[in-house]
């Protein structure tokens, strides 16, 4: 509680022009919004851009905020819309993703095997990580997004359909096939057994 | 590996979903466990689904900006940085 009026204060000041408070509103902000950035870019000279508007914005507009969401969620929104403006413009995309082919009738997937012990020693570990950083690498950016959004960020379904701008239903159908083409990705490189046929 | 044609209804499909979006209340997750128990295609998928979030999580710490990211940051906006 005591952090938000502080922070209210800080909002209160840097808009009448305290420039120290805007400098601590920055650098208590600028973590979290250039590891989203850098999550769902995948490039740090691409997530440092997102990052410089987002604040430049956030300087111009400050006086416009509310105060209804906290600073950080009015940031995230500024910084994730930056983020699929940049996207959109990038003409590498991944369309020819495996994803693509996911139908609504597989929902479970291609693999349907079950994990056995999936990471217990450190080699095991660092293959994951790199096999989960191709991965998510190459999911096409309509789906990383949600799956980020969704899965790793926590918002609800509907603040996710909000922030993308898309309905509710393409959103949960979205995140299926992310995790179904992230489980099928890292599914190649477990130790798996066939469930036994029911 | 196993190519598989599951043929569940919508509700069963939708109660997966939601409870992987922890959206589900407490009687439709009485429903999942009791079709979960039966179906074990189901419990693999919904386990193996975890795990892959789990783990993405695991390795997604918040990344630090490093200091000389931070500094053009800074100068862009025309702000003093404290340290």
């Amino acid at each position: 509680m005591s952090n938000q009026l502080d922070e209210k204060i800080l909002i209160k000041n840097a808009v009448n022009g305290d420039q120290n408070a805007m400098a601590i509103l920055v650098e208590s902000h600028s973590a979290p919004i250039y590891s989203l950035a850098i999550k769902m870019l995948q490039n740090e000279e691409d997530a440092e851009d997102i990052l410089q508007e987002t604040f430049i914005i956030m300087i111009k507009k400050l006086n416009t905020f509310s105060g209804k969401s906290s600073l950080y969620t009015w940031l995230y929104r500024i910084a994730t819309n930056l983020t699929l403006g940049k996207l959109r413009s990038k003409t590498i995309v991944n369309q020819d993703s495996d994803i693509n082919n996911l139908s609504e009738s597989s929902y479970l997937g291609k693999d349907i095997r079950k994990w056995i012990n999936p990471i217990e020693e450190e080699q095991d570990q660092s293959l994951m990580k790199s096999c989960l950083e191709q991965a998510i690498s190459k999911l096409p950016e309509s789906y990383r997004s949600v799956f980020i959004m969704r899965d790793v960020e926590k918002n609800s379904t509907r603040q996710t359909a909000e922030i993308l701008g898309l309905s509710e239903a393409n959103v949960k159908v979205r995140l299926m096939r992310a995790r179904l083409y992230m489980r099928d990705r890292l599914a190649e490189n477990m130790k798996c057994v066939d469930v036994i046929p029911s | 590996m196993n190519s598989h044609q599951h043929n569940h209804n919508d509700h069963i499909i939708d109660l997966v979903q939601k409870h992987l979006g922890r959206d589900l209340g407490a009687k439709a997750k009485g429903e999942l466990k009791h079709h979960i128990e039966k179906c074990p295609d189901c419990k693999v998928y919904v386990d193996s689904v975890e795990e892959t979030v789990k783990l993405y999580k695991s390795i997604d710490n918040e990344t630090d900006i490093p200091m000389d990211v931070s500094k053009r940051l800074f100068k862009v906006l025309n702000l003093k940085k404290d340290s």
